[in-house]
């Protein structure tokens, strides 16, 4: 059936493998209206949720949750766009935020009387509320007051635990007002076998529980659940084609009346019935995930290896004529901007560490197959193509390298990542396969992997959720509790102290030993209150659909938080590894080896924020002095060796620990470590007074595995190498780094360097992932205004690379002009 | 779309392809997959891929490893694998229209096919496999023959392939050809290797029905079109192997403004090549080059300041 029209098509002025990037006038139209869109907070489903709760008050609470998803499902307003050949909206309005009271209604309460201040007021992640909404919120917000999931949460926890997220040393607290996320369901199987064959394996396995055995009496209601929640999502999915069916009954244009009629055949099939074609399999995975995002608050719902679960849909229309790879471009676009359209808010200063209306959906490419042959295909680079021409900010696309990925692969990403966006992130095969296979995970579900959230892999639909995703791990506030003996300075708290601070350490081992003790408490505190989360969640906020699309839930009749998955990995995120190896490292070369500075000497600068004048040497030379020490990310081995050392220990000392599904049958059910610090090193900055890695207090700290910003200028390659030395294949969790290049760095032949660059540093130096930032003459004048920001910045000046910031005037200047013209 | 608009013009282009070889490390930079083009425009006596000359497919019959079995004579359409009383098998090479059967059917490897129509992107899969060799050592296609011009619109679709999978191309080209076809061939290459066979215009006159200026006329016009060329000397016994040449070949070189000079030393590694074709070898007595030699010559042009190696 040939229905797609394309009237129009426009330019974007961009190049994918050496074609003009356009968009068709469809495309153009819909992407317009939802950059013209400001996202909304919705009531509904709150409304919604609030009368099904009491009215499903006495159910278990996985009948309860399944309940309440029918109802959302079968009340909540259905959207058809124009243009639209992907359907399905949480929402009539284009951008909009559920609200998840079950987890916590009181902090959005607390905005909307201003406090911080209004969603609409917000610097950043802005969100407009009409006055019907809001009213309709705040008349629901006595049934959720001490009623909620967060107030379970806080009730159990140890009064360490607050106080630790006073200080600032870990926060959990996103946790509780965020349900299953961090993952990606089977969907290959979803689209395969269809929901239908769901709940046909739900009805047999209850036939099959011996009921005299408590341990399967246990499982029934959850397997009850699952069979209300696949329902109601296919019951949702034919609102959909209902709502087609009048829209194409007063549709005029005949093409549109077509594609209408057609949307409405596909939602009557699928997610219900296996998908039989490309479009069928899209719309599958968009209903599967649209249901997983109104059932629960979390994020990080992704789609997997899309370019393998798909293609064979894809290769079968176009062998038949079907679809011309045109439409399936397309088709790929239209599910790109319903991704776009889904948001979530949260708290102000949760927001603060997730920022940019981020939901981190991420679509995964490439990679290789358990013969560790190549296996990009046509889809793969569909998905790029579809960046391409979109260029928005979400979905994130997750790029498979190996050793052996085709170099068209590798130029096709370089000419999406020259768009700017740093899209897509790359990843290395050769290093997240060893270090998945290195906690547990069969050689063939390794290969398999997928990336969610940031740069978590995870085996996706065999494994449950967070497999980082705990809280964060502020390393280096640990890392100033241990100089200032245990004490926090700015709170007066001191939960564990130490043997000696910085004025009385009278060796690098000392205040070494100090910093790991230090680790050791807070680490275990982390566990402590991630763990006690993670159970309050199992009891209360099962959630039936989400689960029983990951193997082996229904076969064990347990939702995920119970151990119904084959895979279990939890852990945390650190943030500021690099300010502490910064440190380390100062702290031992102008104390401990050179005697330069005495521990007393620092101790005063760091309390006085390099401020003090009138000491000998005076706080800004102490500063200078600091900041002069061996800074990682140079290949300098001093601070590298420091910094190798110290991280490896912490990552050993994470995977001692067990989450709450430790012998309930997955395997793992460890905790590993994370450097994805997502935007959380700027507040964690903030309660972080200054340090001797020569930073002042609350400015922001070292993004995720990445140098310190602005202190590695030596280049790329010094830079990358450095990275390089960490042992990051204990890094399960998943590495990230960021790179910011000039978008020169990328033109003509210094594409060739970039992609020998990347090659080096994934495949020989075993890099585990890279994002590359192409930067543009606004970034390069603000450069120019102040330079102390941008140290690193990196341009291509003519046969030659250079540090921006030193150059002649002149030169920048000529620079500046030059890079405008290809931007 | 973006993936697919060269398909059909790599799988419509065909070409007589004679031999795919890896790893070749003297013929560019790096690591090299050479394609072999048959059909030459030259018939020098010492080659060693006489197989190459000829410009469409042919039998060889290797007399040595035939068993007299006789399978052959039972497949050939043109009755030209002929039986003799003795047992042995002989071809009437005349008639021979190269279909191949008897190569596939003999049991003893005594009869082979030399020279294949190949597509493009047949040719294109068998060079891309050696992708990460030529990524890790700047290696990549190198388009030899024959005279690989001779086939200039198949070469040049052969480059553009590697191109599009950021494979670099050299060519390997005698520059006996209408500048035409030298210039469709060579105008995308990223390496030229260019061979000067003689500085000696009635010596080269005997080898091919070009003259020598129009081997230097090419020449100075690739260099003027900024190619990068390295030139390739064959050194022939009682042929070029003398003093005066190699100064002509300085002169030549230093005219064009090449700096990069190999020798190729004469060897006797084709020879059993000759009769299984059915062609005379005419060099058998020649001595192979010495190496001795071959470093004196290399040595007095280094000494001018030219890059000089011996075998490429």
């Amino acid at each position: 059936m040939k229905y797609y029209y394309k009237e129009g098509t426009v330019k974007t002025g961009n190049i994918f493998m050496g074609e003009d990037v356009t968009r068709s006038a469809r495309i153009e139209s819909m992407r317009e209206r939802l950059l013209e869109a400001v996202p909304q907070i919705s009531s509904d489903r709150a409304v919604l949720i609030t009368e099904a709760y009491k009215k499903y008050n006495n159910e278990t609470v996985y009948v309860k949750r399944a309940k309440a998803l029918a109802e959302l499902l079968e009340k909540l307003p259905v959207a058809i766009l124009d243009g639209e050949l992907i359907v399905g909206s949480v929402s009539d309005k284009l951008r909009c935020a559920h609200i998840f009271p079950e987890f916590g209604l009181d902090w959005l309460i607390e905005e909307l009387d201003g406090n911080p201040m209004r969603p609409e007021n917000r610097p950043g992640d802005k969100y407009e509320i009409s006055l019907k909404d809001e009213e309709a919120l705040r008349s629901i917000a006595g049934y959720w007051y001490n009623n909620n999931h967060e107030y379970r949460c806080k009730a159990v926890l140890p009064e360490e635990t607050h106080l630790i997220r006073e200080m600032g040393v870990t926060d959990s607290y996103w946790l509780m007002i965020g349900g299953e996320g961090h993952l990606t369901v089977n969907l290959k199987r979803v689209v395969r076998e269809g929901l239908e064959q769901y709940i046909e394996r739900a009805k047999s396995r209850i036939t099959e529980l011996d009921l005299a055995d408590p341990a399967q009496a246990e499982q029934k209601p959850f397997l009850e659940s699952v069979i209300i929640s696949c329902e109601a999502v296919i019951r949702y999915a034919a609102r959909y084609a209902v709502l087609a069916r009048k829209l194409a009954a007063k549709e005029v244009r005949a093409v549109r009346k077509e594609e209408l009629l057609y949307i409405a055949d596909i939602c009557e099939r699928v997610p219900a019935k296996p998908a039989r074609n490309f479009h069928e399999a899209l719309q599958s995975v968009w209903f599967v995930n649209l249901c997983i995002q109104i059932e629960n608050n979390g994020h990080s719902i992704s789609m997997g290896r899309l370019d393998q679960n798909l293609i064979s849909y894809y290769e079968n229309d176009i062998k038949s004529g079907e679809l011309t790879p045109e439409d399936g471009l397309e088709l790929m676009e239209c599910l790109y901007l319903k991704l776009f359209q889904l948001h979530k808010i949260t708290s102000w200063g949760n927001t603060k560490s997730f920022s940019g209306y981020q939901l981190f959906q991420n679509i995964t490419i490439g990679g290789q197959d358990k013969n560790g042959k190549d296996v990009a295909n046509e889809l793969s680079y569909l998905v790029l193509g579809a960046q391409a021409a979109i260029t928005l900010h979400t979905p994130s696309i997750s790029l498979r390298y190996h050793d052996r990925i085709p170099e068209k692969m590798m130029y096709a990403a370089m000419d999406v990542i020259r768009i700017g966006g740093g899209q897509p992130a790359i990843y290395s095969d050769e290093v997240y396969i060893p270090a998945l296979v290195n906690r547990g995970i069969r050689w063939e579900d390794a290969v398999d992997y997928s990336v969610v959230g940031c740069v978590e892999a995870i085996v996706e639909g065999k494994q449950s959720g967070r497999p980082n995703g705990a809280g964060f791990v502020n390393l280096q506030k640990i890392m100033e509790l241990a100089l200032y003996g245990g004490r926090d300075s700015k709170t007066g708290i001191c939960l564990h102290p130490g043997n000696g601070d910085l004025n009385t350490f009278a060796s690098y081992e000392e205040l070494y030993e100090a910093f790991k003790e230090q680790i050791r408490y807070y680490f275990r505190y982390q566990v402590i209150t991630d763990n006690i989360i993670d159970t309050v969640t199992e009891k209360g906020i099962a959630d039936p659909f989400v689960s029983c699309l990951v193997d082996d839930c229904i076969g064990r009749g347990k939702t995920m938080k119970e151990g119904g998955a084959v895979y279990d990995y939890c852990g945390p995120l650190f943030v500021g590894a690099a300010n502490v190896g910064n440190t380390l490292a100062a702290l031992k070369k102008l104390i401990f080896d050179e005697g330069v500075l005495t521990g007393e000497q620092v101790m005063h600068a760091l309390k006085t924020n390099f401020e003090d004048l009138v000491t000998t040497p005076s706080g800004p030379e102490i500063q200078k002095m600091l900041l002069d020490a061996p800074k990682y990310g140079n290949d300098d081995d001093y601070v590298d060796d420091i910094m190798v050392d110290y991280f490896r220990f912490i990552c050993e000392e994470v995977v001692q620990y067990k989450t709450t599904r430790n012998g309930r049958g997955p395997i793992g059910c460890i905790w590993q470590p994370s450097t994805s610090s997502v935007s959380s090193n700027v507040p964690c900055g903030e309660c972080v007074g200054a340090t001797p890695d020569g930073r002042k207090a609350g400015e922001a700290l070292a993004d995720t595995a990445s140098p310190t910003h602005g202190t590695d200028t030596k280049g790329i390659t010094a830079s990358l190498k450095s990275i390089g030395k960490l042992p990051t294949v204990l890094v399960s969790g998943g590495q990230l780094v960021n790179v910011k290049v000039m978008p020169s760095m990328l033109d003509g032949m210094m594409t060739r360097k970039m992609v020998q660059v990347l090659r080096t540093y994934l495949g020989n130096y075993k890099g585990m992932h890279v994002q590359m930032n192409c930067v543009s003459a606004d970034t390069l004048k603000a450069a120019q205004e102040r330079p102390a920001e941008y140290k690193d910045l990196m341009v291509r000046v003519a046969g030659y690379s250079a540090l921006f910031t030193p150059l002649d005037k002149a030169l920048q200047d000529d620079i500046i002009a030059r890079t405008e013209h290809s931007s | 779309m973006f993936n697919h608009r060269f398909d059909e013009i790599e799988k419509q282009t065909k070409g007589i392809v004679f031999n795919i070889e890896h790893f070749h490390v003297h013929d560019g930079e790096g690591i090299r997959t050479n394609v072999f083009l048959k059909g030459c425009s030259l018939h020098c006596p010492w080659c060693c891929n006489p197989e190459s000359i000829h410009p469409v497919p042919q039998i060889a019959q290797y007399q040595k490893l035939c068993t007299g079995c006789g399978k052959c004579v039972e497949v050939c359409p043109e009755h030209c694998c002929i039986q003799k009383e003795d047992g042995n098998v002989i071809t009437d090479f005349s008639q021979c229209c190269a279909c191949g059967k008897c190569a596939s059917v003999c049991p003893a490897g005594a009869r082979e096919l030399f020279g294949k129509r190949m597509s493009v992107s047949e040719v294109i899969a068998e060079v891309e496999k050696d992708s990460v060799y030529f990524i890790n050592s700047d290696g990549g296609l190198t388009l030899s023959g024959g005279e690989a011009c001779l086939q200039p619109e198949f070469a040049r679709e052969l480059i553009r392939a590697a191109h599009r999978r950021y494979i670099p191309a050299a060519l390997e080209t005698a520059g006996a050809v209408e500048w035409e076809r030298l210039w469709q061939a060579a105008k995308e290459a990223d390496e030229i290797l260019m061979d000067l066979k003689t500085t000696d215009s009635l010596q080269f006159e005997k080898i091919g029905r070009f003259s020598l200026d129009t081997v230097m006329e090419n020449m100075c016009k690739l260099a003027e079109a900024g190619k990068n060329i390295t030139l390739r000397c064959p050194i022939i016994p009682n042929f070029n192997d003398n003093e005066g040449h190699i100064q002509k070949v300085a002169e030549t070189a230093r005219r064009v403004g090449v700096n990069r000079i190999d020798f190729l030393p004469f060897h006797q590694l084709g020879k059993h090549k000759y009769a299984a074709i059915g062609k005379n070898y005419q060099m058998t007595d020649y001595p192979e080059m010495k190496d001795t030699i071959m470093e004196k010559m290399a040595e007095c042009l280094r000494k001018e300041g030219f890059h000089v190696s011996i075998g490429g």
